[in-house]
């Protein structure tokens, strides 16, 4: 006797019974794997789309309910702390980005990969990633509405692309989960992306909003989180599948160390600028989190996890622990110094910010604070003098992940300035960025920020990239969060100081820099 | 600056509203608008400069060349029906949940029960059940060209019609699940049986496979859009099993149906914007458009599949004469879906020839 329907095991297996093997034609996949996938694996996700339209809807309802509700009626947004707001500008600008090339890489990975119940899980996280992307761009439109400064949340995903630090973005979450090996792009997007860094994004986040009177970005990061775990199931049953087939495991190994990587050197980075200098109310620093979501959690108990089956912690592991002490506030301080180009406004440090990040990363008093101190006073457009000029120069972008090339702290920074056999300059951030540019030199041939804006008026590239507010002079960024028109920077403020944009390596004599083939 | 007072900021502190990256279409920004457009990075727009990382054969994350039809501008693109994730979702639940409603009253009534014998085996269980296959071939196709579409508001448009088709597989494939639970006696596989072998099925069979197989996004998105669907969904789909469900007292069959029918209108008009969008003269900034080639291209396709598709047709009109009751000759059926195929591709100059 057959189960009766309401037996989900039953109502899956018949659903997944209808792909057959082409004789007419035959069909190639958009890009070919170089794993061996297993024909069968296991069911990451067991919900048929029926029922799954009918939790998506309810989970919606709770969401746009509270936010066009009770948060609007309440105008709550107006009162979260504003320092904590400026940061959801570039923060939901990424993460909208994210979930995007998730969709696609979700459509790859269908169109890849034949085993059913992997194909099962990867359409419905398609629709997930869809549904993400749109609350999250409903999120930014609403706190253009709602939010104290409208200014970067209404141009949001224009400017992050012209931002000099959110740009880099894209190499960490949207290209890479695209122009790889489809399984190398789910490596990437749900094995470290998801596994590893959205309890970091998401859940952090969520507390650091809610404890700076934020109400708005928890209702949709939390909603978010919980399809998440489903993607981390996704992600886990992918590896399994790939990790059966011994053949995989060099090929996942480097797929693996890469993805971790490229991640970090964005990701962390910006997580620590978010969660270090933003928040007004303070929970835990971006080093805390880190060392429960992504070492204790995600190496200690998802990764350490698959050791019996050969996959070892990721190769730069130990330098992205360390580095973790400094590379956010190195891009603290850059982010900070380049305050015009931003579509945030970025604050100055308070007696208790000095306090707090002394307290939690020892020595940053030393290599930071006098920075910091000096900002505050150059906040005021009356002073005549900008942060730029406390940095001796913009670091070089590394062509790999386009972050600055002084990371983690500029004194501990292992830059290496390279030429390619054309005579093309480059700058490489690190040891695992040239050994990425080595690999592939061709991989990598966009031009930086710096290379695209060299010897622009910084005056002209805010005009030109539309970092003016609607009144045709003030700036959308600004060094602080006043709003008096006294203490606001103006296009003339500016230009008055005749800054150019310039790129370090347009001074680096090419022939004395070693050849990369 | 110590010491300044934080002034309460002036309502938009000199800054709109409202998102200031989207060009609407109408005069103001929509919902829909603000959910989708521009969440795609493109270097023709913003992401100035290039890709980051490119592939490694070099290629760059979207290429042109991944589709024949040309446009200046495919992020101008705007799907009639304006659904996005949240209405998306709110319309499909309600679908859903009438389908399974229905199953559950039927299952409670014993309506299964009660069925014609020959409707239940040979028609549903067997060309019922093998016409899922064919929305499962549809949704794989459709599915490559959400990875290689060009713009973000048709990325979204196709990934909601892809998963449509996974949905209307799946409702049939329940509904055969409580056939094969309900009456006994039906074996299993008829359905694979009918789609792999059954000589109605084979040369619809041999088009979903092409369809599966083929690489360029707009010919999938297109000849399913403007060929299949209006040509052998609908003769299956709405004059077969709708009508024949209903005089051969099948109530359940007809619902499912209608439900997928109601997707597939609304994937015509979708495509239908596609195809208005690469013929008109110009795009929305005054820019031209090569309506001229890509109409020659359109027809291209339309002549290399449209006697394929009508061969499928063809080849399924003797199912037509199996059931007792029935309220359509299958030629008639036929004749309705050619002119209004026919019709549908006169509006844009384009003729479906044998």
């Amino acid at each position: 006797m057959t189960a009766p329907v309401r037996d989900l095991d039953t109502a899956h297996a018949k659903v997944k019974e209808f792909a057959w093997e082409p004789d007419y034609f035959a069909r190639r996949p958009m890009r070919e794997t170089k794993y061996k996938i297993p024909r069968r694996s296991k069911d990451p996700f067991r919900h048929l789309l029926r029922d799954y339209v009918a939790m998506e809807e309810e989970k919606d309802n709770r969401q746009y309910g509270a936010l066009e509700d009770v948060v609007a009626r309440t105008r709550s947004p107006e009162r979260a702390q504003h320092r904590w707001m400026e940061v959801l500008k570039p923060l939901l600008s990424m993460t909208t980005c994210a979930e995007y090339a998730a969709v696609k890489c979700m459509a790859s990975l269908v169109d890849t990969v034949e085993c059913p119940e992997l194909r099962q899980g990867y359409v419905a996280q398609m629709l997930d990633e869809m549904r993400h992307t749109n609350q999250e761009t409903y999120l930014i439109r609403y706190l253009a509405r709602h939010a104290p400064d409208p200014a970067g949340f209404n141009s949001a995903l224009s400017a992050r692309s012209v931002n000099p630090l959110i740009r880099a973005a894209r190499g960490a979450v949207f290209d890479v989960f695209l122009n790889e090996d489809p399984l190398t792009c789910s490596v990437q997007v749900q094995v470290v992306g998801e596994a590893g860094y959205t309890n970091a994004v998401f859940v952090a986040a969520t507390e650091i909003a809610a404890a700076n009177d934020d109400p708005a970005t928890p209702s949709v990061f939390l909603n978010i989180q919980s399809d998440e775990v489903r993607h981390m199931a996704n992600g886990y049953a992918t590896l399994s599948a790939l990790l059966a087939e011994p053949d995989n495991l060099p090929v996942l190994q480097r797929d693996f160390d890469t993805a971790f990587w490229r991640l970090h050197v964005f990701m962390d980075n910006f997580l620590g600028v978010v969660y270090d200098y933003f928040p007004k109310v303070r929970l835990r620093s971006y080093r805390e989190y880190w060392e429960q979501w992504i070492w204790e959690d995600w190496i200690g108990g998802y990764v350490e996890r698959l050791a019996p089956f050969g996959l070892e912690v990721p190769r730069w592991t130990e330098r992205i622990r360390t580095d973790i002490a400094w590379g956010g506030h190195t891009c603290a301080m850059l982010a900070a110094a380049l305050w015009p180009v931003h579509y945030w406004r970025h604050d100055v440090m308070e007696p208790a910010d000095f306090e707090y990040l002394e307290e939690k990363y020892p020595g940053w008093d030393r290599y930071y604070g006098p920075f910091w101190e000096q900002y505050r006073e150059m906040a005021d457009p009356a002073n005549g003098a900008l942060a730029l000029g406390l940095v001796e120069s913009i670091p070089p972008l590394c062509r790999v992940c386009h972050m600055p090339a002084v990371l983690p702290r500029p004194d501990l920074a292992d830059t290496r300035l390279v030429r390619d056999a054309a005579g093309r300059k480059h700058a490489l951030c690190s040891e695992p960025c040239e050994t990425l540019f080595r690999e592939a030199p061709w991989r990598y041939q966009c031009a930086t920020w710096l290379e695209l804006y060299d010897g622009l008026g910084l005056d002209e590239y805010i005009e030109r990239v539309g970092l003016l507010r609607s009144d045709g002079r003030t700036l959308v960024g600004q060094p602080h969060l006043h709003t008096d028109e006294r203490h606001l920077w103006t296009i003339d403020d500016i230009r008055r100081l005749g800054v150019e944009i310039r790129d370090p390596l347009r001074d680096v004599d090419a022939a004395t820099l070693p050849v990369v083939a | 600056m110590t010491g300044l007072q934080t002034a309460e900021p002036a309502d938009g502190f000199y800054s709109p509203r409202e998102l200031t990256y989207i060009q609407p279409a109408g005069r103001r920004l929509s919902d829909y608008e603000a959910a989708i457009c521009h969440v795609q990075p493109d270097v023709a727009h913003y992401d100035f400069g290039g890709w980051l990382i490119l592939a490694p054969d070099g290629e760059n994350l979207f290429e042109e060349s991944s589709t024949r039809l040309r446009h200046p501008d495919w992020f101008q693109y705007r799907d009639p029906s304006s659904l996005w994730q949240r209405t998306y979702m709110r319309q499909q639940a309600v679908e859903e949940r009438a389908v399974a409603a229905l199953l559950d009253s039927a299952r409670a009534n014993g309506y299964l029960a009660d069925l014609d014998g020959f409707w239940a085996r040979e028609i549903l269980a067997r060309y019922h059940q093998g016409y899922g296959f064919l929305e499962w071939g549809l949704f794989l196709a459709l599915n490559r060209a959400i990875r290689l579409a060009l713009s973000d508001t048709l990325t979204m448009m196709i990934t909601f019609t892809a998963v449509d088709r996974l949905r209307h597989q799946q409702a049939i494939a329940m509904f055969g699940l409580e056939l094969e639970q309900e009456l006994g006696g039906i074996p299993e596989g008829l359905g694979r049986e009918a789609w792999l072998s059954a000589p109605a099925y084979q040369p619809a069979r041999r088009v979903v496979e092409r369809l599966m197989a083929a690489e360029d996004w707009c010919e999938i998105v297109v000849v399913c859009g403007l060929l299949v669907d209006p040509l052998l969904a609908t003769l299956v789909g709405r004059h077969f099993f709708r009508r024949f469900a209903s005089v051969n007292g099948d109530a359940v069959t007809p619902v499912i149906a209608m439900a997928a029918e109601r997707d597939r209108l609304r994937y015509l008009r979708a495509v239908r914007a596609v195809v208005e969008m690469v013929t008109a003269d110009t795009d929305r900034a005054g820019r031209p458009v090569p309506a001229a080639a890509n109409r020659a291209v359109l027809q291209e396709w339309v002549d290399d599949w449209g006697p394929p598709v009508l061969s499928a047709v063809d080849a399924f009109l003797p199912v037509f004469d199996l059931p007792s009751m029935r309220p359509v000759v299958g030629e008639a059926a036929r004749d309705v879906v050619v002119a209004e195929c026919g019709q549908q591709l006169e509006r844009f100059d384009l003729e479906l020839r044998r």
